[in-house]
């Protein structure tokens, strides 16, 4: 009992020093006192974290330097206290701590409480769920949780021996292994509490996403209780120990920083962030890549579309997710060449038509599937209409593009996955769901823009962090 | 008529009915877990294999108990029915030499020798074991471990088998 009781307390050091190490950075690059809230700031500290310590394993392999909590942490936490350090870190931590100090008022109205007792009750079954059980499901046996085990007991990025799919990036087993190393042993069920933890920051980042988009508190609420009681698909992530739910986070935060920025509604410095969290969404999954691309060529067709008075400018913007997508791929494949490791390259072979055909039902059927997400596209469907004209007069444009651009290049990859004609159905089957989940969040604001438009917007300017005035992209927008 | 704002309200009502339908559809789904959290935590029963889980998963972790971790094994299936990934997750780090259910006693006594394999795992499938299992069974050098579950396991000593069996 005592033994458990340590070893939870050691998990919950290590998320904390997780969080310490993207502290630093988050500070430095969102140090406006009032444009972000705690919160925000710590659910995007601990995506930071996750990518600076596991790319930091990565290097640590690399040189061939066998892992310990002393050589991973103490760089990176000395790092992060010199961003801490410096004027902007100082403002930010000020700020931080002031926020702490005002009494929260428990201003929650009836509609309010419910929605925070859905999320808090989800949390705690999803905890509970995770925690109690060890690691069952596929692919977190198959390839995940596995890899978790073998770095952490061997203490480096070691593929001698086994195959499981070798190339695929390790953002996820590293963070395992980095959770192991606090636990001191592998202990497949207390570490599985990272998932949860993560659904919760995902939470909390669509919330602060859908209020700084002018959604009254209780809409914001009330919508991001929708996404996670829709369906079982992000409940079942919260408790599997699978990749798809961190790329999902990540994919919400680098996806919703930029729309935000399209609208100027977004804190300075948010771009930097959507460099890390696009780093991330590369080095957590094979798809991560693909979908920053998509950000990137969504954000170029919504520029190019609306025109803005700074356009050159905005432009230029673009770069933070190419960053991203540089720093999350070229580490991996700098080891993975130096290492001698096979790069999979089977799905860019062949484009099969018939799977093509075969799939478009498919995964159009799986956006209205009640399993998978419940009645979210449907809403999804709703907030478009409802939307209407200012879709294509306004930045709302980028998330039409972001979302109708991924799920063509869903389809697209279904008909170019090398598969044979008898296991094609239940190949869509075993993966749709969990590849629909990478994009859903960002479905979330769309949602989001409907209901604002269907009157649920806040009446003022909220509590001071609603962040910037409208930026150029709307101004031109309005004209 | 209705107006644009009753129209849109009427059409979030309508989704907020089906939102709670499908609510209803998850407790159906989420719910009976509920008795089995609260018997582990009030048993203390962290981190078990669940009820629900393949039996077979529960041998491998009666098996991770009795076998050393620096140790080899066989496991005998065929590589699409995936088992042997959960033999390989569960039984980590000791060392895992996949071989087919039909694999000829000479290749197995080889397979056996050369890694120094001191168990061998068979789990029960829809192929019947081959000639090798059956031959290696009978000599002194394996001895079938009496663990419950869907499968055979054997303790096996390398050092035993002399070899010289041809096909």
């Amino acid at each position: 009992m005592i033994e458990g009781f340590l070893s939870a307390i050691r998990l919950v050091l290590g998320l904390i020093c997780l969080v310490g190490v993207g502290y630093g950075p988050a500070a430095l690059m969102t140090a406006e006192p009032r444009e972000i809230a705690l919160t925000e700031r710590l659910a995007v500290s601990f995506g930071i974290g996750a990518v600076a310590v596991t790319l930091w394993m990565l290097g640590l392999s690399s040189v061939g330097v066998r892992f310990s909590l002393l050589l991973i942490l103490a760089p990176l936490l000395v790092l992060s206290g010199a961003a801490l350090g410096t004027v902007r870190g100082r403002r930010a931590v000020a700020a931080d701590i002031a926020s702490l100090g005002i009494r929260p008022k428990l201003s929650f109205r009836g509609w309010e409480w419910l929605w925070l007792g859905l999320l808090a009750g989800l949390f705690l079954y999803a905890t509970l769920r995770a925690v109690l059980f060890p690691m069952w499901a596929w692919d977190a046996i198959a390839t995940w949780g596995f890899k978790g085990k073998v770095f952490y007991l061997r203490g480096s990025i070691d593929f001698s021996g086994f195959e499981a799919h070798n190339y695929y990036p390790n953002l996820v087993p590293l963070l395992l292994s980095y959770l192991y190393l606090w636990l001191g042993q592998v202990n497949d069920h207390l570490v599985k509490g990272l998932f949860p933890l993560w659904g919760a920051m995902l939470l909390v980042l669509l919330y602060r996403f859908l209020y700084r988009l002018k959604l009254n508190r209780g809409s914001a609420l009330g919508l991001t209780a929708f996404f996670a009681l829709n369906g079982a698909t992000f409940i079942d992530h919260m408790i599997i120990a699978y990749a798809d739910l961190a790329l999902a986070y990540f994919a919400l935060g680098a996806a919703g920083f930029f729309y935000l920025w399209l609208w100027g509604a977004a804190p300075h410095g948010s771009l930097g962030v959507v460099t890390w969290f696009g780093a991330g969404l590369c080095w957590c999954k094979y798809e991560g890549s693909p979908l920053t691309v998509t950000i990137v060529l969504a954000g170029l067709l919504t520029l190019l579309w609306l025109r803005p008075l700074d356009f050159r400018r905005r432009l230029l913007a673009l770069l933070y997710p190419l960053a991203g997508l540089m720093l999350g791929v070229v580490p991996w494949r700098l080891f993975a060449t130096a290492h001698y490791l096979e790069m999979g390259s089977d799905h860019i072979l062949h484009f099969f038509p018939q799977q093509w055909w075969q799939a478009l039902p498919q995964v159009l059927l799986g956006l209205v599937n009640p399993v998978h997400f419940g009645v979210l596209w449907v809403a999804a469907a709703a907030a478009l209409i409802i939307a209407g004209r200012s879709l294509f007069t306004t930045p709302r444009i980028f998330l039409l593009l972001l979302i109708g651009g991924n799920l063509l290049a869903l389809v697209f990859a279904y008909a170019v996955a090398p598969c044979s004609a008898a296991e094609f159905p239940f190949y869509i089957r075993g993966t749709l769901d969990r590849l629909l989940l990478h994009i859903t969040p960002v479905v979330g604001l769309l949602i989001g823009e409907g209901l604002k438009e269907a009157g649920y917007r806040q009446e003022t300017m909220g509590n001071g962090c609603q962040g910037r005035e409208i930026g150029g992209a709307e101004k031109k927008a309005s004209n | 008529m209705i107006s644009r704002v009753g129209w849109r309200s009427r059409f979030l009502t309508f989704i907020l009915i089906l939102w709670v339908l499908q609510g209803l559809g998850l407790a159906w789904r989420f719910g009976p877990d509920l008795p089995e959290l609260w018997a582990r935590i009030a048993s203390g029963r962290v981190g078990e294999v669940g009820r629900a889980a393949a039996p077979f998963q529960r041998l491998l972790r009666e098996l991770e108990k009795t076998m050393p971790g620096g140790a080899a094994y066989v496991f005998l299936d065929h590589y699409e029915a995936g088992r042997y990934i959960e033999a390989r997750y569960y039984l980590y780090p000791r060392r895992q030499l996949l071989l087919r259910p039909e694999t000829p006693p000479s290749f197995l006594y080889y397979a056996v020798r050369q890694h120094q394999a001191g168990y061998l795992v068979a789990p029960e499938g829809e192929f019947p074991s081959g000639a090798g299992l059956e031959a290696l069974a009978r000599t002194a050098a394996c001895r079938q471990l009496h663990l419950d579950g869907p499968g055979r396991i054997y303790r096996v000593n390398p050092d035993r088998l002399t070899g010289f069996f041809y096909d």
